[in-house]
């Protein structure tokens, strides 16, 4: 059977893992303060945390519980799958602001390059040296359903240990995150 | 396909080992006022309500349904599309609340066009996103899930990219030379593709491909940056290759013309002992096509493996690599039985597949 290391949630300036809220922030702090001190939290040194974008600190936080205490995780055999609604937008936006007008006309390539939503999956292999394969879907439901055919299929034929997959999403200062992370068992490996 | 070059598979095969690219040099592009060469479609190709990117992927997507007898409505029918940025030419023309924006949108609208049994998969992967597109059509249909999949990938050149890969330093104001000692950057291109995976034989072709499982492996090194000893293309490479009893008989890869990316392939390459496999790069006739490129490229070297013919590497003159690989002068006709493609991208991602004749 596959088993569910953990699961982190994140939602409303809270975050739980394995359902136990341990995180929180008053709800009235908005945007980037509650990923900023959600961070701080953590007691890390990781200076790149600050250059990411909102969906980037966000994946980033997620997975640094989920692997927390996962210490026996075969990294190089993790596979990284996440999806979203928005995909990049609010980075694609930010950087269309700086080329919009001629005479402005600026674009700063640390933005440009958080304009693709897969970002996020390597910013969590960067830190985790993860190695597996990675892939970022886009679904409506921000809850894996569509994504049924994934997950089917990589639970029971791709030659993997762990799976970390979920949803994520930044969007107008609401920031909502569901990861889990499991132990696949396969018949044939 | 549509393509700066041609319209259709078989024009695009014929026009590209005439040696006939699809980039030129223009003077800027919309509030891009930079001199820069790349591939853009010369028609609009826009009807009804529907956006350039979208009037495109549902051109390309009826042509191959199309020619394989397939329906959308089907529940043994699903549909792949692949894109990075999908409607993003949308915040030029002044749309900027337009929903089409989103690639969930992109997805509903050509699955509403087509009447789709299932919502379409919509995978965003950065330059390789055409390639894990079509990795997930192999599994989805030899799992049996599916009978049949169309894969769609496009791109668009826009204000938004070419400014982001100027930014970057990356675009090469001439034609891009893959791995050629001069090579100084990327051409943007801009295209569409669509095929049909399918677990049943073409009847009419005398010569079928078998596509073959694929992997993919992320570098776990830089965001932009390609990884300097190759690793998460190696290890693709070597995962992709595990099963597989024979060697390929040649490599198309990705080849964008930066001198780090060309030299990250020529890395793993050598590593994985494929230095000796004749290699090609087509992006010196259609330039970077970003989502759209690894199908793109994959398409055509589908064409080369049934038509037994090796595609020059485009731009290519003398080695510029620290690993010398085998790159493909001059389009030539040669005994082939299968291909390796392989793709990598921002994010550190990196994925290849085999593909052989039946």
């Amino acid at each position: 059977m596959n088993h569910e290391i953990r699961n982190v949630k994140i939602a409303g300036n809270k975050i739980y893992v394995n359902e136990v809220e341990v995180f929180a922030l008053p709800h009235e702090m908005k945007g980037d303060a509650f990923l900023n001190e959600a961070f701080k939290n953590l007691e890390i040194s990781y200076p790149k945390f600050y250059k990411m974008d909102n969906l980037c600190k966000l994946g980033f936080l997620a997975a640094e519980h989920l692997f927390i205490t996962a210490d026996k995780v075969d990294h190089r055999n993790t596979i990284v799958f996440l999806s979203n609604k928005n995909s990049s937008l609010q980075t694609d936006r930010n950087h269309f602001e700086k080329i919009r007008q001629s005479e402005s006309y600026f674009p700063s390539p640390s933005i440009f390059v958080y304009t693709l939503p897969n970002i996020v999956i390597g910013e969590i292999c960067i830190r985790h040296k993860i190695m597996g394969e990675g892939a970022f879907f886009l679904s409506e439901n921000h809850n894996f359903e569509d994504l049924n055919d994934i997950l089917e299929y990589s639970v029971n034929h791709l030659p993997c240990k762990y799976l970390l997959y979920g949803d994520l999403e930044t969007e107008n200062s609401e920031h909502t995150a569901h990861f889990r992370l499991l132990e696949l068992k396969k018949k044939h490996h | 396909m549509i393509t700066p070059i041609a319209e259709g598979g078989e024009n695009n095969f014929k026009s590209v080992i005439n040696n006939e690219s699809g980039l030129k040099p223009y003077n800027g592009f919309g509030n891009f006022k930079e001199k820069l060469f790349a591939g853009i479609l010369q028609n609009e190709y826009t009807f009804g309500n529907f956006s350039k990117l979208e009037s495109l992927m549902i051109r390309c997507i009826k042509d191959s349904i199309q020619k394989s007898g397939i329906e959308l409505n089907d529940p043994k029918s699903l549909l792949i599309l692949a894109t990075t940025k999908g409607n993003i030419d949308l915040l030029e023309k002044h749309k900027e609340t337009d929903p089409g924006l989103l690639i969930t949108e992109l997805g509903k609208t050509i699955a509403t066009y087509f009447k789709c049994y299932h919502k379409p998969l919509l995978i965003s992967n950065a330059c390789i996103s055409g390639l894990s597109a079509l990795i997930w059509a192999q599994r989805l249909v030899t799992s049996g899930k599916y009978d049949n999949i169309a894969v769609v990938a496009g791109d668009l050149v826009s204000e938004f990219v070419l400014s982001g890969f100027h930014s970057f330093n990356a675009l090469s104001p001439v034609e891009c030379k893959p791995f050629d000692e001069n090579r100084n950057g990327i051409n943007l291109g801009e295209a569409v593709v669509s095929v049909v995976i399918s677990m049943n034989k073409i009847p009419e072709r005398e010569t079928q491909s078998e596509i073959l499982p694929g992997y993919g492996s992320n570098d776990a090194n830089h965001i932009s940056g390609p990884s300097r000893n190759g690793e998460g293309l190696f290890r693709s490479i070597t995962q992709t290759l595990g099963s597989f009893d024979g060697i390929p008989s040649f490599i198309n890869a990705h080849g964008t013309a930066t001198l780090y990316n060309d030299e990250m392939e020529a890395k793993a390459f050598t590593r994985a002992s494929l230095q000796e496999i004749p290699v090609n790069s087509l992006k010196a006739y259609y330039g970077h096509t970003l989502g759209a490129s690894a199908l793109l490229e994959f398409v055509l070297s589908d064409y080369a493996l049934r038509n037994n013919t090796l595609i020059g590497s485009r731009g290519y003159h003398k080695s510029g690599l620290e690993n010398p690989l085998n790159i493909i002068k001059e389009s030539k006709s040669v005994e082939i039985t299968s291909f390796l493609k392989t793709s990598s991208g921002f994010g550190g991602t990196n994925a290849s597949i085999l593909c052989r004749k039946v």
